[in-house]
């Protein structure tokens, strides 16, 4: 399993990755979520070739009915296209990397 | 499994409502709404959980929920929060204390915000279990069912509690159809109907004598029962065209015949029921009763009762309806119907077919709910067919307690009281 998971790794995005992080507040639970997130991408991404925008639903609860947030934290792919949702804390490496597809295929 | 049910409450679309759909598309119940009526002021929070999304981790915060609702309802002021198919919520994540929490955070909020919540959640076996906090955390529970019944589908609800407020605790029937929901009229303990002092004709002098003089009291129940071919509905319609002549509104349910063929059928007795469906006085609807459960029948008869606001009512026959269910069951519903009625002063006049081997006694046994019981009979005498009438009983009325024998013709029923002397 570790096998294909670095075999997806190695395939790199080659659209720029703009992903979306929906949380409510600095919570534990957001600010783990959002380290997780950063650690993941620094890892599967070529530096300089993503983005992560932090939106913070306390001060837009507007963003939030739009995009349909459910649970707090959520990762939006919003770029490039197929749009993928992860929901939680994202401490599971390699649902985030599966869920959010951050390979090529 | 009745999700949509209460949406619309009319007291909800006057003041604004936020709905929280977890199942069905905002498309979808706006739809729905559209068929009731025009003007509701509903926003709509679509909190459909993607079945697509991942999740990660075990730590998930439902704040978001609780963070659009304040925002929904900030934006419309709406003093209504409908939150439906809650239990999607349970479903949809794994952690039930995490999902507890968050929406006991917005029964919180509502109350010190005074917004009116209601939730709906579908029944399951373990409903408790799944959603078993919801008991405890709401002030109010209504539950929602529905039965078969020899093939018939009856819905019934039945308020579970109502804190700070005496509640019935029966299971009261209820029907859903393009108005929305309707219940029936429950049946007040207290009879305080109050008794018109005038008097309805029967449309014959005779039969008038026999009850005293000048007909029956306005406003009373009035059963005309006997065998198959005894003159019933002749007799309840020249009742409906008597009282149109004197300018009363007649309401007439025939269970048997099409109208059509009802008015052919007694214009062959002389009867001219017509001019009074042209002029609106005369009313006949024809229903067959197998359609449709007890309930659902009187909830349709007593809105077209409320609508049409007759001062007579026929049920041609009343018996028709009692097929359908249990004999308590339909006693239940015709003293409920009958109240109903004598609530709102209207004169009701039901007949009842009774078997022919009933030997002309009631099978329905609601003797005691009428106040004057007209019966008919047939009697085979000297190889000939013989109709006869008499007055059973009629309350408040010095009547005749004579058999007297009576001919269909031509010019309606003629009574002879001379006869038998």
């Amino acid at each position: 399993m570790r096998s294909v998971l670095d075999q997806l790794i190695n395939r790199r995005l080659k659209d720029y990755l703009v992903l979306e992080v929906y949380f409510a507040g600095r919570t534990p639970t957001a600010v783990q979520a959002i380290s997780n997130l950063e650690k993941i991408c620094a890892e599967v991404c070529e530096p300089n070739a993503y983005q992560i925008d932090l939106i913070n639903i306390i001060e837009n609860p507007d963003a939030a009915e739009e995009n349909g947030i459910l649970a707090t934290p959520t990762v939006i792919r919003r770029a490039p296209t197929p749009i993928r949702t992860v929901i939680g804390d994202l401490s599971d490496k390699e649902e985030v990397i599966i869920g959010l597809c951050l390979f090529s295929t | 499994m009745f999700a949509l049910s209460f949406a619309t409450s009319q007291e909800a679309s006057r003041s604004g409502a936020v709905y929280l759909t977890f199942d069905e598309s905002p498309q979808r119940l706006q739809g729905y709404i559209d068929r009731w009526t025009q003007k509701s002021k509903i926003t709509f929070i679509d909190v459909r959980p993607d079945p697509e999304a991942v999740i990660s981790g075990r730590h998930i915060e439902l704040s978001p929920l609780f963070i659009r609702i304040e925002n929904a309802i900030k934006k419309s002021g709406a003093k209504y929060l409908i939150i439906d198919a809650i239990d999607t919520l349970f479903e949809a994540f794994e952690h039930k204390s995490t999902v507890h929490l968050g929406l006991a955070r917005v029964f919180d909020w509502c109350r010190q915000a005074g917004i009116t919540l209601l939730a709906t959640a579908g029944e399951s076996e373990n409903y408790r279990t799944g959603t078993g906090i919801l008991d405890y955390a709401c002030d109010c529970a209504i539950r929602l069912s529905q039965d078969m019944n020899d093939g018939l589908m009856s819905r019934s609800i039945r308020v579970l509690k109502n804190r700070g407020n005496g509640h019935g605790t029966n299971s009261y029937p209820y029907i859903i159809d393009a108005d929305g929901i309707s219940l029936i009229p429950i049946t007040s303990t207290q009879m305080s109907a109050k008794a018109p002092k005038k008097h309805l004709s029967m449309g014959n002098k005779t039969l008038d004598q026999m009850l005293g003089g000048k007909g029956v009291w306005r406003g009373s129940t009035v059963m005309v029962s006997g065998q198959s071919g005894t003159g019933k509905s002749l007799l309840s319609a020249r009742v409906a065209e008597s009282a149109c002549q004197a300018g009363l509104k007649v309401l007439y349910f025939s269970f048997e015949e099409s109208p059509d063929q009802f008015v052919r059928d007694v214009a062959s007795a002389g009867l001219r029921l017509r001019e009074f469906i042209k002029s609106g006085a005369l009313t006949i609807k024809s229903e067959r009763p197998v359609e449709r459960g007890l309930e659902e029948h009187i909830i349709r008869i007593s809105r077209l009762v409320e609508a049409n606001e007759p001062d007579v009512v026929v049920f041609d026959p009343i018996s028709a309806i009692g097929d359908m269910g249990n004999a308590q069951a339909f006693k239940n519903v015709v003293i409920r119907l009958c109240h109903h009625m004598k609530s709102m002063g209207v004169t009701v006049i039901m007949t009842e077919l009774l078997p022919d081997f009933a030997d002309n006694y009631s099978t329905l046994n609601i003797s005691s709910l009428v106040d004057s019981w007209v019966r008919l009979r047939r009697v085979e005498n000297d190889g000939k067919l013989c109709r006869q009438i008499y007055v059973h009983k009629s309350r408040g009325m010095k009547t005749s307690n004579r058999i007297a024998n009576f001919e269909i013709t031509t010019k309606g029923l003629e009574i002879d009281l001379n006869q038998n002397e």
